[in-house]
This record gives structure tokens, C-alpha cells and sequence, in this order.
């Protein structure tokens, strides 16, 4: 596994605790399908939130979220709509959330959630 | 997190006061400006974003949505550059917002953080005090020309970082040290001339003065060589400063079109204005995309427009004349708005007698036909020719007359000039007008004594003029008098004023 793939499932798993915590519900992870992957389906109450994690170490590169493009956000877009069509139940409210997971070389690691991006 | 502060945008000559509001999202990063920008606006955001990065400071990694209110007034340009910096970066928390939301910003953005000069800081800073914010931060550039406004506390500042370590940003570092100024345009000709210069022609230089006197629009014909453009170029010199609104506003016109030295203050002297016959109609009255700029008549404003060989411009040019000839501006419609400039100016005609130049006296040498002769000068059409008063020949100086002694300083002839339109001020300043080439003819004719008339009616009878001649003729002779310094102009006057129209039939 390459680095930055390890670093990406650090982040992912980050991710999923603080979610967990904050009492959402985490129905999926790296869902794949034919268009791509989707790193976290979870609920937050009534809602259905597709969560995209990016994971930087550093600042170098600049900031994770600017990572998260107009084209990848479509493509996050479709996925979800693949995911939905692939269940059985429906959630009144669908939106894609992003959290931009920070490594600094030494101390915790930083999250910023972005709600409903797209 | 909201940042404020507030920056000008010019839409003709008048200065908008317009508030710039930052908004930071926890979003995705983008930059968006809202607020009717046009391209030069949209483009502040890549600007800003470098100009931000290269004096030592993040960008936020969010959603920045910059407002320019009021969001109906269209906004061009890249002169709020550097309010858009400050909001945004009031906004991510990295300067207090205090200090910044009571002043106005105006100045473009390089990629390496300086701050560029603009065209128009006069009339925007003008704009500003006049709205009641007289803190304002204009490009090091630009601060002479800033400091001309009366009330207005100016910080010149050379980069953005000098500005945020100002408003108490720690981290602020500038990366270009240098400060962009602006050069200086070349100084004008037309100011280093005197009307001693011009020998012989005392015709054609009391013509001069009597135009200078009474704001007469004037049109001198004559062969190629005796001194036409001389002499055009010699009014300027004579005639009286300008008033402080009228320097204020021609000054804010040449801060607009780029060609104000604002070393030497506040234009206080008419300016002067040639533009070559080739020249459009776009160049004459103004012209551009979108919001149209100020053309020579603008620049003119105050001052004199010269047309050397009138007949060879265009007929199109010549027509767009007649609207600021009547009401002293122009407005200039475009598909995003209206805009109006001011062309209070002083028209001199220059034209040659004739295609080859040489016809005057008996009219040996002349190789046109009588045809293209009267052809030629026909094309100064008669709704131009009516609004100048004086026509006058200007023919080839003789050897003795050059060789004549001195010529009469401007100094001499301007002192006459400025006594004739105080004359003429006093007495028109009741009816609110400044000078007899203004006058209605209605209150020529009321004013003017039977006697005194006599000779027009009669060149009337005689159908040497129309009525118009012979009322133009009479706003004439109230000049010839004031520069006699008499009180009403008497017949002689009239005889006089009737000689200097012969152009007219």
C-alpha cells in the first residue's frame, strides 16, 4: 500500500470515530461502484450525508478542501445518486459533506467539516 | 464572518461611494464577486488572491463572496482591488475591522502585492468627501493628484502590505520593495508659446482678441503658411484662468483620460485641444466599450478646440459637434448607460480658401475650379458655421509688415481680455450668463440702441446677412465695446463687428 493511500485511510478512520461520536450512523464505507468510490455514507438524524474525505499532510500542497473540485463534487453527486438507487429506503434530506482532515508532523490532527458543499 | 469597507467607482465624471462586503463560508474554497462587475472587476479576484499570498498572508480556504453594493450601479475597472483585499481579509480575522470600515480604498493590485495607480483618482476622491468619508487610501502613485481635493485625509501607500502592518497585521511582508509611480505626461506646447511670436497679421490678432473677449467662436481662412495654427495656438494664453468648478471639472477629465501632470495642481489654465482631421467621432466627443471615456472636446473643456483644415474632417465628426456646442456637455449612450462629460470649449476653424491652398487676393496660382472652390468650404455645414460668430481672413504677411517691430506680448493683450469679461460678466450676471458669445438675441436687440443698430438692419436690407448674421453681429459689437471699455456698443461698434463676419452672407 502506498504512502499516501495509508494516509488517506488514517484520515478516513478519523473521520468515522468523530463522526460515531457526534452520534451519527455510518451505514457504508468505500462503497464502489462503477463511476467511482464513496469514502463514508452516514445519517445525521433525518438526513442522508455522503461524506468525501481528503487528507494533507502539511500545509505545503495548501489547503485539503482545495482538493475537492467542481467536476469531483459532480461526480460525488452522481455516486450518491447511485448509492440511493441502490437502496431500498429513502431519506427526506440528501446532501455531501466534506472534511478536510490536516496532519501536522507533530500533534493532533485537525478536521474542518464542510456541510452540505453541493 | 462579514468584512466592510468601502471604495468608489466612477460612472462618467461623478465619484459613487459603494460599500465592499466580504463573506467567509465554511464551504468549499471560491471566490465569487457579486454586484454587477465586468471583466476587468471579475479578474480583481486572481489579483487579489496573488497580491494576498505574495505579502505573506494565507488566503482563506473558504467560500469568499465579495458584495459591491448597491448591486444596481454597474462597476468596471480595477480600482477596488485593494478594498476587496481588505474586506476579505477583515473577514478571515487577519486585520480588526475597525480601522477599515470607516475609509475608502481605491487602487489596483499587482501580482506582488504593490499597489498600481489609477486613472480618475480626482474625481473619485471627490466623490468620496462629498459622501462624507474623508479617510481615504489611494495608490502612493496617485497621492499628489489625491491631494487636490479640499477635505480629504489621504494615505498614499505603496504596497498591500504596508497597508495590513498599518491596520495591525503582524505577518504582513512586502516581497516587492519598489513603489509604482506613474510618469508624468509631456508638458503641452500650447503653454510655453506667446503672441509675440506672431509677426505682422493685426487683422487676424484682434480677431484673436476680440474672440478671447467675448468667448466667440471663431474660423480663420487662409492660405497654407500664414500663421493660422500659430494664432489658434496663442489663445489659450490669453484668455483668463479658469474658475475653480470649471478647473476642478477639467482637471477630473484629464485625471480620467490619463493625461494629467498632477505635479502642477489643479488645471488652472485653459487647456488646448488639436485633434488631427483624420480623427473619429469616437476620439472627438468620446468613446469605448461600456461605459464611454471623455474625447477631445472633454479635454477641451474650458479651453479651445482647434480644428486645422475644418473642411477635411468628416461630416459626421463636424455634426457631433452641435449638441455640446449648444449645452455645454455630452452624453454618451451606451448599452450599460448614459454617461456626461463636460465640453464647455472655445471652437476655432482653420481652413485653407480653397483644395490646392493658393487662392486669395486675384486668385493667381490657384489651379482648383470654381466648383471645387466653393465645394470645399461648403463642407463647414450652416448649422456649425451659425454658432461662430467671428470669420475672419488671414492672408500672407508682406515683408515690410513682418519686418515691423515688436509684437504685442499675451501678457498685454490677456490684461485686456480679462478687463473686457469683467465688463461683460457684471453686466450679464443677472440674466446668468459669463460671457456675450452666450447672449440670446432677444436681449441683444432689447439692449442694443436704435442708432447703434442701424448699419445691421441695413446690411439686413441689403440682404448682405440674414437675421441670424446680423444678430451675431450685434453679440459682437457688446464685445468690441467692452474692450473699448464702454458702456453700450454704438454704431461704429456694429460696422465693426459686421467686417469681422465676412464669411458670412
Amino acid at each position: 500500500m502506498a504512502a499516501k493511500d495509508a494516509v488517506g485511510r488514517y484520515g478516513e478512520d478519523l473521520v468515522v470515530r468523530r463522526l460515531a461520536e457526534r452520534g451519527w450512523v455510518v451505514l457504508a464505507r468505500n462503497w464502489r461502484c462503477r463511476e467511482g468510490e464513496i469514502d463514508i455514507v452516514a445519517t445525521e438524524g433525518d438526513a442522508l450525508v455522503v461524506v468525501e474525505v481528503k487528507t494533507r499532510r502539511g500545509a505545503s500542497m495548501g489547503a485539503p478542501q482545495e482538493a475537492v473540485t467542481v467536476r469531483k463534487l459532480a461526480r460525488l453527486r452522481r455516486l450518491a445518486a447511485a448509492w440511493l438507487a441502490a437502496q431500498d429506503r429513502r431519506w427526506p434530506e440528501v446532501r455531501i459533506d466534506v472534511v478536510a482532515v490536516t496532519l501536522p508532523r507533530a500533534g493532533a490532527a485537525r478536521l474542518e467539516h464542510l456541510r452540505a458543499v453541493g | 464572518m462579514i468584512g466592510r469597507t468601502r471604495s468608489v467607482v466612477l460612472v462618467g465624471l461623478t465619484g459613487h461611494l459603494i460599500e465592499v462586503e466580504a463573506h467567509l463560508a465554511a464551504s468549499l474554497p471560491a471566490f465569487t464577486i457579486v454586484g454587477l462587475p465586468d471583466t476587468a472587476l471579475g479578474e480583481a479576484r486572481d489579483r487579489v488572491r496573488a497580491a494576498t499570498s505574495s505579502s505573506g498572508l494565507l488566503w482563506p480556504a473558504r467560500r469568499v463572496t465579495v458584495n459591491l453594493t448597491p448591486a444596481s450601479l454597474p462597476k468596471s475597472g480595477s480600482v477596488t482591488d485593494l478594498a476587496i483585499a481588505v474586506a476579505a481579509l477583515v473577514a478571515a480575522d487577519q486585520i480588526p475591522p475597525a480601522a477599515p470600515a470607516s475609509a475608502v480604498h481605491l487602487g489596483e493590485l499587482g501580482l506582488d502585492g504593490r499597489v498600481r495607480p489609477v486613472r480618475g483618482i480626482l474625481p473619485m476622491v471627490a466623490g468620496a468627501v462629498e459622501a462624507g468619508l474623508t479617510r481615504i487610501v489611494v495608490p502612493v502613485g496617485n497621492l499628489a493628484e489625491a491631494r487636490l481635493v479640499e477635505g480629504a485625509d489621504v494615505l498614499g501607500v505603496a504596497s498591500l502590505a504596508e497597508l495590513l502592518a498599518m491596520y495591525g497585521s503582524t505577518e504582513a511582508v512586502a516581497t516587492a520593495s519598489e513603489p509604482v509611480l506613474e510618469a508624468p505626461p509631456p508638458v503641452s506646447h500650447a503653454n510655453r508659446v506667446d503672441l509675440s511670436d506672431v509677426q505682422g497679421q493685426a487683422d487676424a490678432r484682434w480677431a484673436l482678441e476680440v474672440a478671447a473677449a467675448g468667448g466667440h467662436h471663431l474660423l480663420m481662412t487662409g492660405p497654407p503658411g500664414t500663421g493660422k495654427t500659430m494664432l489658434a495656438e496663442r489663445l489659450p494664453g490669453i484668455l483668463p484662468d479658469l474658475p475653480a468648478r470649471e478647473a476642478v471639472a477639467a482637471t477630473s477629465v484629464h485625471s480620467l483620460a490619463g493625461t494629467l501632470d498632477p505635479s502642477a495642481g489643479l488645471i488652472s489654465r485653459p487647456p488646448f485641444e488639436a485633434p488631427h482631421h483624420s480623427a473619429s467621432a469616437a476620439a472627438i466627443v468620446g468613446g469605448g466599450a461600456r461605459l464611454a471615456r471623455p474625447g477631445a472636446i472633454s479635454r477641451a473643456h474650458g479651453g479651445v478646440l482647434f480644428l486645422d483644415e475644418a473642411p477635411e474632417f468628416s461630416a459626421r465628426v463636424l455634426q457631433t459637434l452641435r449638441q455640446p456646442l449648444e449645452s455645454g456637455e455630452i452624453v454618451l449612450h451606451r448599452a450599460h448607460g448614459a454617461v456626461r462629460y463636460p465640453a464647455r470649449f472655445q471652437l476655432v476653424l482653420a481652413a485653407n480658401p480653397c483644395p490646392c491652398g493658393r487662392f486669395h487676393g486675384n486668385g493667381a496660382g490657384c489651379t482648383c475650379t470654381p466648383l471645387e472652390r466653393r465645394r470645399y468650404l461648403s463642407r463647414l455645414s450652416g448649422p456649425l458655421l451659425d454658432r461662430v460668430d467671428l470669420q475672419v481672413a488671414v492672408l500672407p504677411v508682406r515683408l515690410g509688415a513682418a519686418a515691423g517691430g515688436e509684437a504685442e506680448s499675451s501678457v498685454e493683450v490677456a490684461a485686456r481680455v480679462a478687463a473686457a469679461r469683467r465688463r461683460a460678466r457684471e453686466r450679464l450676471a443677472d440674466a446668468g450668463w459669463r460671457m456675450n458669445a452666450e447672449v440670446a438675441g432677444a436681449w441683444l436687440r432689447a439692449r442694443t440702441s436704435g442708432p447703434a443698430c442701424a448699419p445691421a438692419w441695413r446690411a439686413l436690407e441689403r440682404g448682405l446677412v440674414s437675421a441670424r448674421g446680423a444678430d451675431r453681429a450685434l453679440r459682437v459689437a457688446w464685445t468690441l465695446a467692452d474692450l473699448d471699455g464702454d458702456e453700450a456698443p454704438g454704431a461704429a461698434h456694429v460696422e465693426q463687428a459686421l467686417l469681422l463676419r465676412r464669411g458670412d452672407s
